[in-house]
């Protein structure tokens, strides 16, 4: 596989083309051919066979060249998305990791990859079908094979057990309407059970109980220390109780699970809305909202931060934006409370 | 294990194939006369371009180091949609399969022969040949020569594999 260069002709050759005899040669060449020969040795033929190959190889070149794009943003995604598993960016990483899991459905690791991120992005739903989709798959790194499997063992605290989902069927599909006692005693029965003691926790905060809530979120929190709804109540508990250096510790706990919370990065914001600390209120709550344009948590705590910050048209526009979202209703009333002091969020 | 060479070659022989054609082609496009092709054989050299010495020095060595960017580029632009699904996303297809053939063995014939060296080597070791020539071709014949010695070590092989497989998630790296 190489080339060779034919020596110049000895000068003793007979004068003349080297190849058809013609008495003008070209001048300033080493080998003496006439100008027809030079062409057609320039233009040395290239067979049938060496064509239909190249052609082939061409054709190649064009079908891999469609193919590139594809291939490559599936490898963007999957670079952006390691990188943000790397630095703890769960929102982007579960963005760019659904991207790779619909472009390479039998890549079993970026399935991996979008179980871990959903779930600490909070999407438990994405979580728990992307699970049921590895169930059976061989995990083959042993790091992520535990780490999926710490994530699964907390799966059942997110969601009612069937007994407690009898009751709750029974206290007309509420878990607010389930009287104390019940409470009590249910989790007598199951003390195992972390769901219970979270709705509990939660129907003892609207009753504003706030050290009883806290502790109760305590209780949680000494068995699962990610579990993120505890995590979130507390920042308001501390609030509440105007411990605000806790409520900023529980926010960063969050914000260490996940540095793409827009539920951690909003209880920063209301943590220093309540501390009178209004423009980083303010950019904190804007940050939530550009992490997560869809939490409406997020969305009420920036109407709360522009009201704080002055900003009546800015806020009053979020505002009519949230009524018109019937999942927004809670948070979009305690906002309108505070904002008519009905609710007193500070001094 | 002990490979001969020359039946990686036979195995290898789009990348022969390709090689040869560049040189012939480099030759057409500085108009320099061909009198032999042989684009693949089942012996060493397993394909050579017989050509006249070019006059022109920088064609001497565009015609000896042109197919190394040919089978270069060709060998990384046709292996790169199938790398991601062969070797990361374990989801290659029967063409993702060829694709990956092709661009290694295309990719792996890059390196240009001694015979491409000692072709350069003869002009830039000419009184007449200008500093910037010999600048050029002294690394060059060096690297060919490196480059064959490397072969020894399978560094073709290494080479078409790196491009065929390691140069699309360095510009994934870089692009992401």
């Amino acid at each position: 596989m190489e080339e060779h260069q034919h020596p110049a002709e000895e000068p003793s050759s007979p004068a003349g083309c080297a190849q058809c005899g013609f008495p003008v040669i070209e001048e300033g060449y080493p080998t003496p051919l006439c100008a027809t020969c030079r062409k057609a040795f320039i233009r040395f033929p290239i067979p049938n066979g060496i064509k239909i190959f190249g052609g082939v190889i061409l054709l190649i070149l064009v079908f891999a060249m469609i193919k590139v794009p594809k291939s490559l943003s599936a490898g963007i995604h999957l670079a952006r998305g390691r990188d943000a598993i790397d630095h703890a960016r769960y929102a982007t990483a579960e963005r760019e990791f659904q991207q790779v899991v619909r472009q390479a459905p039998k890549y079993t690791e970026g399935e991996e990859y979008l179980a871990m991120a959903s779930f600490y992005n909070g999407d438990l739903s994405t979580f728990f079908q992307t699970v049921e989709h590895l169930e059976g798959k061989n995990v083959e790194n042993e790091d992520m094979y535990r780490e999926l499997s710490r994530l699964i063992a907390k799966g059942p605290n997110y969601f009612p057990a069937d007994s407690l989902f009898a009751i709750y069927t029974a206290y007309q599909k509420s878990f607010d309407s389930i009287p104390e006692p019940v409470y009590l005693a249910y989790m007598q029965k199951y003390p195992d059970e972390l769901f219970p003691v979270m709705m509990y926790a939660s129907v003892v905060f609207d009753k504003k109980q706030y050290v009883a809530c806290d502790s109760l979120l305590d209780v949680i929190l000494q068995r699962d220390e990610i579990y993120l709804p505890a995590l979130l109540m507390k920042t308001s508990v501390k609030r509440e109780r105007s411990q605000l250096d806790s409520a900023e510790q529980y926010g960063r706990r969050i914000l260490a699970l996940n540095s793409e919370s827009a539920m951690g990065m909003s209880s920063l914001a209301r943590t220093r809305l309540k501390g009178k600390r209004d423009k980083e209120g303010l950019d904190w709550a804007q940050k939530a909202v550009a992490a997560n344009p869809d939490n409406v948590y997020a969305k009420a705590t920036l109407a709360m931060a522009w009201h704080f910050n002055n900003e009546r048209g800015k806020r009053d526009r979020l505002l009519d934006e949230l009524k018109k979202d019937t999942a927004a209703t809670d948070h979009t009333t305690y906002v309108v409370d505070v904002i008519e002091g009905r609710e007193k969020f500070r001094d | 294990m002990f490979i001969p060479g020359i039946l990686i070659s036979i195995v290898t022989f789009p990348g022969v194939i390709v090689h040869e054609l560049a040189h012939q082609l480099f030759c057409r496009w500085c108009k320099v006369p061909v009198f032999k092709v042989v684009y693949f054989q089942v012996e060493n050299p397993v394909g050579y371009v017989l050509h006249e010495v070019p006059v022109n020095k920088w064609h001497s060595i565009l015609i000896s180091v042109g197919p190394f960017f040919i089978n270069t580029i060709v060998g990384a632009l046709i292996a790169f949609p199938a790398a991601l699904p062969v070797f990361r996303f374990n989801d290659g297809s029967l063409p993702d399969y060829i694709l990956i053939y092709l661009g290694v063995s295309i990719a792996m014939h890059a390196f240009p022969s001694t015979g491409d060296a000692d072709a350069i080597w003869s002009h830039v070791r000419d009184r007449q040949t200008n500093l910037l020539v010999k600048i050029i071709g002294y690394p060059v014949v060096g690297l060919i020569y490196l480059g064959s010695l490397g072969s020894f070590f399978w560094l073709d092989v290494i080479y078409g594999v790196a491009i065929a497989i390691g140069l699309p998630n360095l510009v994934i790296s870089l692009m992401a």
